[in-house]
């Protein structure tokens, strides 16, 4: 077993960034926000499942499956992200 | 009479017809000096026209995020900001500023307009600890997440004829930039119709009084007509010429407009095959800040460059620029424009200009040519070099360099050591993120600083043993295989379509008999590659390697096995990087986005990500690619990296030495490096004797965390004996661990038995805990 370290206050601010945008349609600044968090820490599972659970709403789902993919690979150990990650593999294939 | 009368109608005859030729004649060169001056005028107008819409696209390197828990030293952070221009105060009130206090930097950062918000000029405190930052602080003591410093300017997308420029509007243009440049090249500029005879009265006169300021007779308008027809001949007629244009230039344009043309037409140094033109660029060019950040003394000095960049350069001619840079800032007190007090205290300054190596460190041709070809595919050249884009790109600077001057010295040294012609070897270096689809640096070749041959993007070479991870992967998804199955070496032959047998032997013609597969991966072993290859197939690794990232399925023949595929690094990279992504694969960049000239967003380029390989395969893969460099063929790397610092990589040597490769990668950077000969012809050099050391002392450089396989669902650590794949004990045998398939089942190295059988997930984890 194994837990998956916190997502950094950095990463954290920029994750709330992205979802009050997300909360608002605004995909695209979302997006951004993500992915500059995970230029900071790629190897947080929450930030490609949040990436993944934007592109599911774009209706992206090929996106989706894979980003629910790469958070899995980076789960490994932690069965709360894993369940989340599977979810959106599973969500993401029946569209 | 009668006779009179004709003679005297002759003689008004013959007159009439002088005057009206006469008159025609007249006519007609009034009409062709009023073509003339109507083609000039036309000539002109059009060039100053065209001019001002003359924007090239603007291209930013990444900029730097700070946050605690980053990497980086209180050191590292002032040379970003020194190369971002910042200037070192004592107290921070105006932005790009910067103090250094005890374990602390206290900062305004510059206004920026990035892809997703406006971020405007910000004071920030950050504290450092021993791995770098620990906290960031905002102005009135509030705990800041995170903050972005504006990125730095990396240059211009500029036409082919050399000319570089940063336009910039008349409201960025300092007033005392303005108002000394008239008092010091043209003092009648507000009231002249375009050229001043007070002028070169005042010139003539200054001339003859030997010690007198120097002045031209040429007044700013004329300076511009001269500058955008590139004539510096002295004829007459030339003379004639631009006077006319300077007239006419006046008559249909303003003052301002013409002085703000001026600001950016104007010559004002050279960077190799780059010519620096207007203000803007002038001040990244010796001074690496915005205009509007000037200082007095360096606003004289940019003013004291204008009379003739080569005479008056600072870096070749300090003394002598110094001269009329102090006594420009004489001039400027003299005409009230500065204090008395300010111009004494501004002479004292040196000139303050950056050195030439430090000079647009960041300016890559190599990196351009990347970001235009990307860029190439969404927008026409000329919205490129006109539209005034601004690009944001994925550069850092700092490695960007570090991989520039590293391959050079390494080249150089290879060529001393080696007795070979100085300047026969090449080569070339891609550094990327590992979990980012980033290019953050891209070298071309030893000359960097020259626009060439892009060997990163164009030169493709066989890739030699760098296929041999893709090899194993197959072998590891196929399941068939894990890292510890023992396969035999010894030589093999193979019967091939054609009819004919193929006999590949390792490269020391020596054989070990049955090793496991991470040791043949590790020393690079032939026979056991190709046997597992052909177990699984050449099209199964062909199409493996397509989707990690080559750009076109190579060929599924068997020698593909042993690496006969021509790649190029950048290619090379793309494969890594996938495999440091953990199988994914995301299509590398060097554009993050495209805003216009307002600053308005275009384009983003969104991360791409799909699979591309088994990520548990992946894992066993990646660990496995550890012990190259740990009991490899990539030992020799131990001498420049850190004994803890994890890297996983492969060296790879084509036919006859004539390609020497290394790829690997680190927690955070992939790097590939290729040397060869532009003529193909062989080096002598091995995968780990030529890129190798190269790679090893460039990531030295890097301060990176080491590589860190990520734990797979489905995967167990098992510690095993390297040389046979047996379970064993510490003391008869050389331990290493590696994630192998939950289940797997391994002999036991006889004499050396583990007290506990160890077959069983319940041993393997009791030996696990017992070693850790």
């Amino acid at each position: 077993m194994r837990i998956v370290p916190p997502v950094s206050p950095a990463s954290q601010a920029l994750l709330n960034e992205s979802r009050s945008h997300s909360a608002a349609g605004r995909y695209p600044q979302a997006v951004a926000a993500i992915e500059r968090a995970i230029r900071i820490e790629p190897r947080q599972p929450v930030l490609w499942l949040e990436l993944g659970n934007i592109r599911l709403k774009e209706g992206d789902f090929l996106q989706a499956e894979s980003l629910g993919r790469k958070a899995l690979s980076l789960s490994a150990g932690d069965a709360a992200l894993s369940a989340r990650a599977q979810q959106l593999i599973s969500a993401a294939k029946k569209p | 009479m009668a006779r009179r009368s004709r003679k005297k109608n002759l003689r008004q005859y013959l007159s009439r017809r002088l005057i009206f030729g006469l008159a025609g004649l007249a006519v007609l060169l009034v009409s062709a000096l009023a073509i003339w001056v109507w083609l000039l005028d036309r000539q002109i107008v059009r060039q100053f026209e065209g001019r001002r819409w003359d924007l090239p696209a603007q291209v930013y390197a990444r900029p730097l995020e700070l946050y605690a828990g980053q990497r980086l030293s209180a050191d590292e952070l002032q040379r970003e900001l020194t190369a971002l221009g910042y200037s070192a105060a004592t107290t921070i009130r105006t932005q790009g500023t910067f103090a250094r206090l005890r374990g602390r930097i206290v900062l305004m950062t510059r206004p920026f307009q990035f892809w997703d918000s406006e971020q405007p000029a910000q004071k920030a405190t950050i504290s450092f600890g021993a791995g770098g930052i620990t906290a960031l602080s905002d102005e009135r003591g509030g705990d800041l997440p995170l903050l972005r410093l504006d990125p730095p300017f990396i240059g211009n997308i500029f036409t082919s004829h050399g000319e570089d420029r940063i336009v910039l509007g008349p409201d960025q243009v300092p007033p005392l930039l303005l108002e000394s440049l008239k008092i010091v090249e043209d003092r009648d500029f507000d009231r002249h119709g375009g050229i001043s005879l007070r002028a070169i009265a005042r010139a003539m006169w200054a001339n003859i009084r030997a010690g007198g300021i120097e002045q031209g007779g040429s007044t700013l308008t004329q300076q511009l007509v001269r500058s955008y027809f590139l004539d510096n001949s002295r004829t007459l007629t030339r003379k004639l010429r631009e006077a006319l244009m300077a007239i006419l230039l006046e008559l249909h344009f303003d003052k301002p407009d013409l002085l703000n043309a001026y600001v950016n037409e104007i010559y004002l140094g050279q960077a190799g095959d780059r010519a620096i033109h207007g203000f803007g660029l002038a001040s990244q060019f010796y001074f690496g800040k915005p205009l509007a950040e000037l200082e007095p003394q360096e606003t004289a000095l940019l003013i004291a460059v204008v009379r003739g960049p080569s005479w008056y350069d600072p870096r070749r001619q300090p003394e002598r620029t110094r001269k009329r840079r102090d006594m420009i800032l004489d001039l400027m007190a003299e005409f009230g424009l500065i204090p008395e007090a300010v111009a004494v205290k501004a002479k004292q300054r040196d000139l303050g200009v950056r050195g030439k190596a430090t000079t647009f460190a960041s300016y890559n041709p190599t990196f351009m040519d990347l970001v235009r070809r990307e860029l190439r595919a969404d927008y026409r050249e000329e919205d490129l070099l006109n539209a005034g884009l601004r690009i944001m790109t994925t550069l850092d600077p700092r490695i960007q360099a570090l991989a520039e001057q590293r391959l050079k010295e390494g080249l150089d040294e290879l060529e001393t050591s080696r007795k070979r012609k100085a300047g026969s070897l090449d080569g070339a270096i891609v550094v990327t993120g590992t979990q980012t689809p980033d290019v953050v640096a891209i070298v071309g070749g030893r000359n960097a600083r020259m626009q060439g041959f892009n060997r990163a993007l164009d030169a493709r070479r066989p890739i030699g043993s760098l296929v041999k991870p893709v090899v194993y992967l197959a072998g590891f998804e196929s399941g068939r295989y894990t890292a510890a199955t023992r396969v035999e070496d010894a030589p093999l032959n193979i019967r091939l379509d054609t009819g004919k047998i193929w006999s590949p032997q390792n490269y020391d013609r020596e054989y070990r008999g049955p090793v496991p597969a991470v040791r043949a991966l590790a020393e690079s072993l032939n026979t056991p590659t190709v046997r597992i290859g052909m177990d699984v197939g050449p099209k199964k690794v062909a199409g493996l390697l397509r989707s990690l990232g080559t750009t076109k399925t190579p060929a599924p023949l068997p020698s593909l096995l042993l690496g006969a595929v021509d790649l190029s690094p950048m290619e090379v990279a793309q494969v890594y990087n996938s495999l440091g992504n953990g199988g994914f694969h995301v299509p590398l960049k060097a554009v993050r986005a495209v805003l216009d000239a307002d600053g308005k967003p275009l384009e983003r380029y969104q991360l791409k990500i799909d699979r591309a390989a088994e990520p548990s395969a992946v894992a066993q893969l990646n660990t496995s690619m550890l012990q190259v460099v740990d009991r490899g063929t990539a030992r020799g790397a131990r001498r420049w990296l850190r004994p803890d610092l994890a890297v996983a990589g492969k060296t790879g040597t084509s036919d006859d030495l004539r390609d020497s490769w290394f790829a690997g990668f680190t927690n955070d950077h992939v790097v590939v490096v290729w040397i060869g000969a532009d003529d193909n012809s062989p080096t002598g050099l091995s995968g780990a004797s030529g890129a190798l050391p190269i790679w090893a002392r460039l990531v030295a450089g890097f301060g990176d965390l080491g590589y860190e396989a990520l734990p797979a669902e489905d995967l167990v650590d098992v510690s095993f004996d390297y040389a046979t794949g047996m379970l064993s004990r510490a003391e008869c045998g050389d331990l290493i661990t590696v994630p192998l398939p939950a289940g797997t089942a391994l002999p036991a190295k006889p004499d050396c038995m583990p007290e506990s059988d160890g077959l069983t997930r319940r041993g393997m984890e009791w030996l696990k805990n017992l070693l850790d």
